[in-house]
């Protein structure tokens, strides 16, 4: 038996992991050059001369925007407000970051082997794009929530990236896969029902698969089809939101997770520029995602 | 006894009346929630720009040195060369060029946040709802914004936008200590942005400008992927998919 195409099928192999291996050190080394293109308050962090964001005075206040002064509002500190008593009104910044009564951050009663069974890919030349659409639509993260009687938008504070429901339509036939997804949705009681389909990139976090030496994503198929019924509880202070995947296209088994979502009108959302990050640490758009 | 009771209540219906007089007459804030409400929706630029001109009809007054920095730029483009533009590498378009795509944005407000949902990319800007800066993190792209409704004008002031987000689509530079207030506000049915720049270390005098906008009824946000659209692709994944 000839073992050559096999031994330089292994050759290969090692050679793309070394190759590999060399990019993340590369990832995990920014030049002076990258960590001057990051933002101020990150620069510290990146060069390992500090553990946390660095901050800095404004300024002398807001020159030429109105009243300031001492005793304001100040943008660093919003009034922690209640949320609204309408338990249809969701508008307002909700956190996963934070515990609390009912279920704290993350997903519980996840099916693990169903989630398994979306697979995993490693992403091509096309695909790369993907690094940077960070899961819109269905993982679960601090979310600023818009709403008129007719929409629902959820924009993604880790990339601020918007999501946009349509309230009291049919699903439209045939819609052409997004990374957002195709969501309509209803109000069953004080329960927003949406329904999620036609999606396309994946679901959970782009990592490193040591069995195959290369980056994987979880691929959805555009017949998965996404559940959501979203409830405030707790006095409006929490939301839950209960989702259930389902696609009869495929084999996947269906699960459910829940996710709790705290009122945290205070909570610092900054801008976190995927495509900024990925050029500053010179692999290109997967450095942040391949750090996790 | 009876005459007493009538001049206290007299008394304290005039305070009453003082007190809510003095509100009423408040200089700024809110005229009611529903005029705000009227900014929601989705809204477009009324007419395409390249190069954002002052309200007197010319050119920003630039200083020599970001004067022969724009100049280049624009021939550049002529060109098409757009490879100085931060935007060729889907990088966010910043404030106020967002605001001037050619695309239709969403604008919602609320009491602790406005937000500006734009179809370009899917970038979304926050302008925080309050009177004054926090602590600086940036600088960003779209910058650090505070807003405050002044009657039915929203207010939004704007520092530490970084220097690579350029302010028009020729390249129109500015340095990270520019200061950007944005005013707001309805006129006969449009959205109109007027626009007041300072920033000493690029133009030799503060400068307006505006921008109109007009309500897209039924238009709906599609989705904008730029590295999709430009196929831009990542050094890192080329060489993976090289030695597959």
């Amino acid at each position: 038996m000839d073992r050559s195409p096999r031994l330089s099928a292994l050759l290969l192999a090692a050679l793309a992991l070394m190759a590999q291996r060399a990019a993340l050190a590369q990832i995990e080394k920014p030049s002076e050059e990258d960590i001057q293109a990051a933002p101020k308050g990150f620069q510290g962090l990146i060069r390992g001369t500090s553990d946390k964001i660095q901050q800095s005075s404004p300024p002398g206040g807001a020159p030429g925007a109105g009243p300031g002064g001492p005793g304001g509002p100040d943008a660093a500190k919003v009034v922690a407000r209640q949320p609204s008593r309408d338990p249809r009104d969701f508008t307002g910044l909700w956190s996963t970051e934070r515990g609390g009564p009912g279920g704290g951050p993350g997903a519980k009663g996840a099916a693990p082997s169903g989630f398994a069974a979306l697979g995993t890919v490693t992403p091509t030349k096309v695909e790369v794009s993907r690094i940077c659409l960070v899961d819109v639509g269905i993982t679960p993260a601090t979310t600023m929530i818009y709403q008129t009687p007719t929409q629902v938008d959820f924009v993604y504070a880790n990339e601020l990236r918007a999501r946009r429901v349509y309230l009291n339509e049919k699903m439209p036939r045939d819609p052409a896969p997004t990374y957002a997804g195709t969501a309509v949705g209803h109000w069953e009681g004080n329960t927003l029902v949406i329904e999620t389909t036609a999606l396309k990139g994946s679901l959970g976090q782009v990592g490193f698969d040591v069995e195959t030496g290369s980056f994987a994503v979880r691929l959805v198929s555009p017949t998965l089809r996404v559940t959501e019924r979203i409830t405030k509880i707790h006095d409006g202070a929490q939301l839950e939101d209960r989702r259930h995947f389902e696609d009869p296209a495929t084999a996947l088994v269906p699960f459910d997770q829940v996710t709790t979502y705290n009122y945290d009108p205070g909570a610092q959302v900054l801008e976190t520029e995927c495509e900024d990050f990925g050029d500053a640490f010179g692999p290109g758009y997967a450095a942040p995602e391949a750090r996790r | 006894m009876m005459r007493n009771f009538w001049t206290l209540l007299g008394v304290a219906l005039g305070v009453l009346a003082l007190l809510h007089g003095v509100r009423w007459m408040g200089a700024a804030g809110p005229a009611s929630a529903n005029a705000h409400l009227a900014f929601d929706g989705v809204w477009q630029i009324e007419a395409p720009l390249l190069e954002l001109k002052t309200d007197a009809g010319g050119r920003p007054p630039l200083n020599p040195a970001a004067a022969a920095v724009y100049d280049q730029r624009r021939a550049a483009r002529q060109g098409g060369d757009v490879s100085w533009d931060p935007a060729s590498k889907c990088k966010p378009l910043g404030e106020p060029r967002a605001l001037m795509q050619d695309e239709p944005f969403e604008l919602f407000t609320s009491d602790l946040r406005t937000g500006f949902l734009f179809q370009w990319n899917r970038l979304a800007r926050f302008v925080v709802m309050a009177d004054r800066h926090g602590p600086q993190l940036g600088p960003f792209y779209f910058g650090e914004s505070i807003g405050r409704w002044d009657h039915d004008t929203l207010v939004v002031d704007v520092i530490n936008v970084k220097a690579n987000a350029l302010l028009d689509p020729a390249g129109l530079p500015h340095s990270e200590d520019m200061h950007l207030v944005e005013r707001f506000s309805l006129e006969g049915g449009k959205l109109v942005a007027r626009l007041h720049v300072e920033d000493p270390a690029t133009y030799t005098a503060p400068w307006d400008a505006t921008l109109t906008f007009v309500r897209k009824p039924g238009v709906r946000i599609r989705e904008d992927v730029c590295p999709e659209r430009l196929q831009l692709t990542s050094d890192f994944y080329l060489l993976q998919n090289a030695l597959k």
